[in-house]
């Protein structure tokens, strides 16, 4: 799972109730509010703001409202996937069609038709399951898996992902 | 289902985009690194907000320790050193080599197809084992 410390900027908007002492406080607060727990398909999930840079550039009057504007350079940790990434991730439910994997906040889906050569979905225990003898591998909810995403849909606050567990070294995890 | 592709960005050959292919200003991290972040991020938050922390927060958080390997914050900086000794490797993959643990070169190229060709089979068999020794 690929995580970053990514530099970004953020344009964050004061109203003048609180251009006082604790104006700076403030300023941070709104921005750690308005991008942590975001998802966005160009940085991928955002999970904490780490830094922020100081000091604080000085902020801009809005013709109009009274707004200050302050635009701020910080420091994110961010979980991004990328295309042909290899990664570890827990089984989150199972259909005849395939699995869902879940790698932290994103889900993987791979299709039936990229589980293991060896596996085959089967019905009373709602499960793949590998076909040859002795093998106990299976594929139900809880289990590892170590994947490759080989599609990925990007949007503005979204990110979907395809993935395979058809090949060398991937699969179960043993 | 087909999501199409997206031209830019492929992690077997190392292209991450504008925004993450500037190693100026994006750091891969390693999942050891990672937990040690959200553990110094929730530390500062008092008690009463601990359940402030958003689905994005504790479904990492919840992945980083299931999948971290090497448990201190000591071994960790241990982990970063010895992969900083091989300067040919990009940023990305030392992450992936951390994260993955390979047995060996024919799998470390297998899941990280950007370091064939990079190391020889001899160093690169060398560092997974030094990496294995660190895991708790």
């Amino acid at each position: 799972m690929a995580f970053f410390i990514l530099e970004l900027t953020k344009s964050v908007t004061v109203h003048p109730r609180h251009f006082h002492a604790k104006l700076p406080d403030h300023v941070i607060n709104r921005l750690l509010t308005l991008t942590e727990g975001t998802t966005s398909g160009l940085y991928g999930y955002l999970l904490a703001v780490v830094e922020v840079e100081r000091p604080l550039p000085p902020g801009r009057i809005l013709p109009g409202t009274g707004h200050a504007i302050f635009r701020l350079r910080y420091k994110a940790l961010v979980y991004r996937p990328f295309l042909g990434e290899v990664l570890d991730g827990v089984i989150a439910s199972v259909t005849r069609h395939g699995v869902f994997v879940a790698v932290g906040p994103l889900s993987v889906f791979v299709s039936a038709r990229n589980v293991p050569s060896d596996m085959e979905f089967d019905d009373s225990e709602q499960c793949f399951a590998s076909v040859v003898q002795g093998s106990e591998d299976r594929l139900e909810v809880g289990t590892m898996v170590r994947l490759r995403i080989v599609g990925m849909r990007r949007d503005a606050t979204e990110i979907a992902a395809v993935g395979t567990l058809r090949a060398d070294y991937l699969g179960v995890l043993g | 289902m087909d999501l199409g592709v997206d031209q830019e960005e492929n992690a077997e050959n190392l292209k991450f985009g504008e925004l993450f292919g500037d190693n100026e200003h994006c750091q891969p991290l390693l999942i050891c690194e990672v937990a040690e972040l959200l553990r110094q991020k929730r530390a500062e938050l008092p008690a009463e907000l601990q359940s402030s922390l958003g689905p994005i927060f504790v479904k990492s958080e919840a992945y980083v320790e299931r999948f971290n390997q090497f448990r201190s914050a000591e071994v960790a900086k241990v982990v970063r050193v010895r992969l900083e000794r091989h300067p040919e490797l990009h940023p990305f993959e030392r992450a992936q080599l951390a994260n993955l643990l390979p047995e060996t070169p024919a799998e470390a190229k297998a899941i990280i197809p950007s370091l064939k060709g990079k190391l020889d089979d001899d160093v690169l068999g060398q560092l997974l084992r030094d990496l294995a020794a660190l895991v708790e």
